[in-house]
C-alpha cells in the first residue's frame, strides 16, 4: 500500500522534543499555581527542589529546541522552498484559513456538501504551527526573566509578578491548546489511540485522500506496508473524558477570572476544579508515556 | 549539514544566557540571592514602584481574564466539533475505502 511522507525527521524531532519538554513542564508548574489542588505532585516527585530543577531543565531545552528548529526551518524555506507545503506569510493565505474553517464547520454541520480542499496543512494545523512557537517564545523569555530576575528588573523588581501573571496565562491556555491537538489528532476515529504519523512521518494515501487532497499530488510517495487500522467504540469513551477535562478545566478559568485571576491562585474550595485540575495532570502523565510509546514503535519499525 | 551547525550554533547562543546565569548567579555560583531587591529603594522610590505595579497589573488582569476566558471556551467547544468532523471524516472513510487498513 502507498504511504505519503507527511513528516521529515527534524519535524518530528522537532515535535518529540516540544511536545516531552512542554507537557513536563506544565506537569511540574502547574502545581506551582494550584498548590492546593496539586500539591501532591510535588510532594510524588520529591520536593519543590526536584520539580523546579525539572521545570528549569526542560525550560532550557524547549529553549533550544525552538532556537535550533526555528533557525533549521528558517535555512531550509530560504533553500529549498516551500517544497510540498502551502504554508505561506501572505494575508491572502491566511483569509483562505478563514474561510475554510468556517466551510468545515458548515460541512460539520451539514449546511455545505463538500470539506475545503486543503493542502498539506489545513487550517487547523496552520493554527497550530504558528500558536505553537509563539507560546513557547512568551514562555520561554518570562520563565527566563523569573529565573534571572537581575539586573533586568532591577529599576523595578515588582515587574517580576507582571511576568509570572503573564507566564502563568499562556501556561493555562497551552492545557486547553494541548487538551484539542491531542484529542483531535489522536483521540478521533481514525487515530485513536495513537495517530503514528508524527512519530513515523508516514501518512496512508487514502486517509490523505480525505483529509489533504490538495497535497497528494506534490507529496513524496514511499510503498511501505500499512498496520491493519480499527477503530476501537473505547475511543468515543476516551475522546468524552479528554472533552469532558477540557469542558471542567474552561469552568476553572471562569472560577479563575469570577476571583479576578488573583494572581491566578484558585482561592475558593471546588470540587468541579479539583477534578478538572488532576484530570488535567493525569491526562499529561498518559502523553508523555504514549510520546514514549510512539518514539519507540517508530523507531524499532524503522530499524526492521 | 552546514544546516544544523548554524542552528546548533543559534541553539547554543539562545540558551547561553541561560547557562552563565546558571554557572553565576544560579546555585552553582553560589549568590542565588543578589542584593538588588528592594532593600534598596527608599520608602518613597519603594511605594512608586508598587503603584506603578499595581497600575499595570490592574490592566493586564483585565486584559488577560477576559481573553483567557474566551480562548478557553472557544478551544473547548472548537474540539468537540472537530471531534464530531473526525468521526463523520472516518464514516465517509469507511463507506469508500470499506474499512481498509492504517
Amino acid at each position: 500500500m502507498t504511504q505519503l511522507l507527511r513528516f521529515s525527521p527534524a519535524q518530528r524531532a522537532a515535535h518529540f522534543l516540544v511536545s516531552l519538554s512542554g507537557m513536563l513542564l506544565l506537569i511540574t508548574g502547574l502545581p506551582i499555581t494550584f498548590s492546593d489542588q496539586l500539591r501532591w505532585v510535588i510532594d510524588l516527585m520529591g520536593g519543590s527542589v526536584v520539580t523546579m530543577l525539572i521545570h528549569r531543565m526542560c525550560g532550557l531545552i524547549l529553549a533550544f529546541s525552538l532556537a535550533f528548529f526555528g533557525t533549521y526551518f528558517l535555512l531550509e524555506r530560504i533553500t529549498e522552498g516551500r517544497r510540498d507545503s502551502n504554508l505561506t506569510f501572505t494575508l491572502g493565505f491566511f483569509i483562505q484559513l478563514g474561510k475554510d474553517m468556517a466551510q468545515d464547520m458548515l460541512w460539520t454541520f451539514g449546511l455545505v456538501k463538500e470539506r475545503p480542499v486543503s493542502g498539506k496543512y489545513d487550517w487547523v494545523m496552520v493554527a497550530d504551527i504558528m500558536s505553537v512557537p509563539t507560546f513557547c517564545l512568551v514562555e520561554v523569555i518570562t520563565g527566563a526573566i523569573m529565573w534571572f530576575p537581575f539586573p533586568l528588573l532591577q529599576a523595578n523588581p515588582g515587574l517580576f509578578f507582571v511576568f509570572r501573571v503573564i507566564h502563568v496565562a499562556v501556561a493555562i491556555f497551552a492545557i486547553f491548546f494541548v487538551f484539542a491537538h491531542a484529542t483531535i489528532l489522536h483521540f478521533t476515529p481514525g487515530n485513536f489511540p495513537i495517530n503514528m504519523g508524527i512519530f513515523s512521518g508516514l501518512i496512508p494515501k487514502h486517509k490523505a485522500e480525505g483529509e489533504f487532497p490538495a497535497w497528494i499530488p506534490v507529496a513524496k510517495k514511499l510503498e511501505v506496508p500499512e498496520e491493519h487500522y480499527t477503530f476501537h467504540p473505547i475511543g468515543y469513551v476516551v475522546g468524552a473524558i479528554a472533552c469532558g477535562i477540557m469542558g471542567l478545566t474552561a469552568y476553572v478559568v471562569y472560577l479563575l477570572r469570577e476571583e479576578g485571576l488573583a494572581g491566578f491562585r484558585l482561592l475558593q474550595e471546588s470540587g468541579a476544579a479539583f477534578v478538572a485540575l488532576n484530570g488535567v495532570i493525569l491526562v499529561f502523565i498518559v502523553y508523555v508515556i504514549l510520546t514514549f510509546y510512539g518514539i519507540s514503535k517508530a523507531l524499532s519499525k524503522s530499524r526492521a | 549539514m552546514w544546516k544544523v551547525l548554524v542552528a546548533l550554533i543559534v541553539g547554543l547562543l539562545a540558551v547561553s544566557p541561560l547557562l552563565i546565569g546558571i554557572a553565576t548567579v544560579g546555585p552553582l555560583g553560589g549568590k542565588y540571592i543578589t542584593e538588588n531587591n528592594y532593600r534598596h529603594f527608599s520608602p518613597y522610590e519603594r511605594s512608586t514602584v508598587y503603584a506603578l505595579v499595581n497600575d499595570i497589573m490592574l490592566y493586564l488582569n483585565r486584559i488577560l481574564e477576559i481573553l483567557i476566558t474566551i480562548g478557553a471556551f472557544f478551544v473547548f467547544i472548537m474540539t468537540v466539533l472537530e471531534y464530531w468532523k473526525f468521526d463523520k471524516m472516518y464514516k465517509l472513510e469507511q463507506q469508500h475505502h470499506g474499512g481498509g487498513k492504517h
